[in-house]
């Protein structure tokens, strides 16, 4: 071998520039802000009666990493990882509705993130999960279409936000609603004057604004397996084992206290304790559906604890730069 | 046109929508003018590189590399069987690539251009060569690029390749070496490597040259625009050097991640 390919001393490439710490990523790890504690590594112990606990692994966001995009935020749930960025761009509001701009959320689960799915056009599952987060986004009035307009009737700000899946590893719709609720508290709209003259919106470089967001709307997952337990936070490798699975999608209400938005139940969802070997037949156990939604509304206030600290992280990265 | 854009399969936005005209350009976009040396970085400098190889768990291997701006990520599926393509004596090598809509300066909608083919064909060529297919007769290694950040298709094409190479590595297929590759632009009379999207922009021609340092040869030269000849061999003869310091690069991240 050539004496020159001998690597280098990673301190040597460092001095010339060759490595670089890869910012986006590197945070990534560093913000475990949603720690495992030890006694749920092992998470099939999460048995009804016993703990809902949802900590079934950390959970970090990241956002503001991509320059090209409004807004972004990186998601991390475990294994699954999902990017998400926001583009705004102008378009006239809708002849029904002239004083509403546009939020157009979609997800993308492309080949790369799991062996099954192809490449091509939307599978199934994404088209599925696009309409899931649209309907979320829309009936919970994060961003409310009011607050999007320009010029009246004339032009409205549209906002795209897109997810990419890059490692498919279970709960992605959770990862994808929490990903692009990072990007849209992350994004900022420069500011838009509708010209008369021209028939256009003119905008300007400075100054550049957040959007105005309302009471932020989370989701927790959970599977039941076995007519017995419950696991919060299922994995691709659980997931099709699963009865059926349940997610909680809840909101804020006017005195800040935790608020159902949005139930979902895919499958048969009995809990029959007598099958559960730990819990046993003698233990009270409530119903299922009842003890995901304390779960989540519980679990509530520790994922909205990491969006802002992502958020706010993004915000001095970019001040710094 | 109204009808032609709507996509049944995806949520649909307005029928038109334009990205903001702004009244002013911004600022700091400086615009590089003949004779003016390059600012932030020496003329043969690239952007320092960062390379985790191994993030997709689901995938045999995979890598994911970023060049300040530009951010790729990179998974490797196979050798697997494929669906009804007809026998082969050598295996075959997919190369996908696919553009996030968010990664460029103006939103990339999806299905309506054909640039990820052409990055998909460049970085195959880069690549294939390396890879022992004739041990893998009747099977598929399908490589599938995700571009989540974008700065000059320059540097998207040799981030890639750089990054497949280390996941083929790491997805412990037989390559008979790590193929690094280094892009340039000519810019009047000097050489700048590895240039963003407005450096290649603002320049007469650009080259990206693929090779194999461990081998000595080079598996793949694209260029573009006008160049002189002269500056074409001195474009390739400083990529080829700064393709060693990369080989090290590479080869350390990728031991880092073997002995983690």
């Amino acid at each position: 071998m050539d004496d020159q390919l001998v690597p280098t001393t990673k301190r040597t490439m460092q001095k010339m520039g060759l490595v670089a710490s890869g910012e986006m990523f590197r945070l990534m790890l560093i913000l475990r802000v949603f720690t495992c504690p030890e006694s749920c590594l092992d998470f099939y112990t999460l048995f009804v009666g016993i703990s809902a606990n949802l900590l079934r692994y950390f959970a970090s966001a990241f956002s503001g990493s991509i320059n090209t995009a409004d807004g972004s935020a990186l998601v991390r749930m475990g294994g699954t990882t999902i990017v998400c960025g926001v583009k705004a761009e102008i378009a006239e509001p809708d002849l029904e509705k002239p004083d509403e701009g546009f939020l157009v959320p979609n997800i993308d689960l492309p080949a790369m993130c799991h062996p099954r799915f192809k490449p091509g056009p939307p599978s199934d599952e994404a088209q599925v999960l696009s309409e899931r987060l649209y309907e979320t986004l829309a009936s919970s009035n994060f961003i409310s279409p009011q607050s999007l307009v320009i010029q009246s009737g004339k032009a409205a700000w549209t906002l795209y936000v897109d997810a990419t899946c890059i490692n498919y590893d279970g709960n992605v719709f959770d990862a994808a609603l929490i990903a692009m609720m990072s990007a849209l508290m992350n994004a900022k709209l420069p500011r838009a004057v509708y010209d008369e003259e021209l028939g256009q919106a003119m905008c300007y470089h400075e100054p550049r604004s957040p959007l105005i967001v309302n009471s932020l709307p989370l989701p927790a997952s959970f599977g039941i397996f076995d007519s017995a337990h419950l696991l919060a936070d299922p994995t691709a490798f659980e997931e099709p084992l699963m009865d059926s699975t349940v997610t909680i999608i809840t909101g804020e209400d006017s005195a800040s206290k935790p608020e159902l938005l949005n139930v979902i139940q895919q499958g048969l969802g009995v809990i029959v304790p007598a099958l559960n070997p730990v819990a046993g037949p003698d233990s009270v156990v409530e119903n299922a559906l009842g003890v995901c939604i304390r779960a989540a509304k519980a679990r509530r206030g520790e994922l909205a604890g990491i969006i802002r600290e992502a958020v706010k992280l993004g915000e001095g990265r970019k001040l710094s730069v | 046109m109204a009808l032609s854009n709507f996509d049944r399969r995806r949520v649909n936005g307005p029928e038109e929508s334009f990205s903001p005209i702004f009244a002013s350009e911004k600022s700091d976009s400086n615009q590089w003018k003949i004779g003016q040396p390059r600012s932030k970085r020496g003329p043969l400098d690239i952007r320092p590189t960062f390379l985790q190889p191994g993030l997709i768990s689901q995938a045999n291997g995979s890598a994911y590399i970023e060049t300040e701006q530009t951010k790729i990520a990179c998974a490797i599926y196979g050798p697997r069987q494929p669906k009804n393509i007809a026998y082969s004596e050598n295996g075959r090598l997919n190369v996908e690539v696919k553009f996030t809509p968010f990664s460029c300066r103006r939103r990339r909608a999806p299905l309506r251009d054909a640039e990820d083919r052409t990055i998909a064909m460049a970085v195959h060529q880069a690549i294939v060569s390396s890879v022992r297919l004739e041990l893998l007769p009747k099977a598929t290694i399908d490589v599938f690029i995700t571009v989540i950040e974008a700065d000059g298709i320059e540097g998207v094409i040799s981030s890639a390749s750089v990054a497949v190479s280390a996941a083929l590595a790491d997805a412990g297929i037989e390559i008979l070496g790590l193929v690094v590759s280094c892009s340039a632009s000519v810019m009047a009379k000097e050489i700048w490597l590895d240039p963003t999207e407005d450096e290649a922009t603002a320049s007469q021609g650009t080259l990206i040259l693929s090779c194999i340092p461990a081998l000595g040869t080079i598996t793949s030269v694209w260029q573009n625009g006008q160049i002189p000849p002269g500056d074409a061999l001195n474009a390739m003869e400083a990529c080829q050097n700064r393709c060693t310091d990369i080989h090290g690069a590479v080869a350390q991240a990728l031991r880092e991640y073997s002995n983690s």
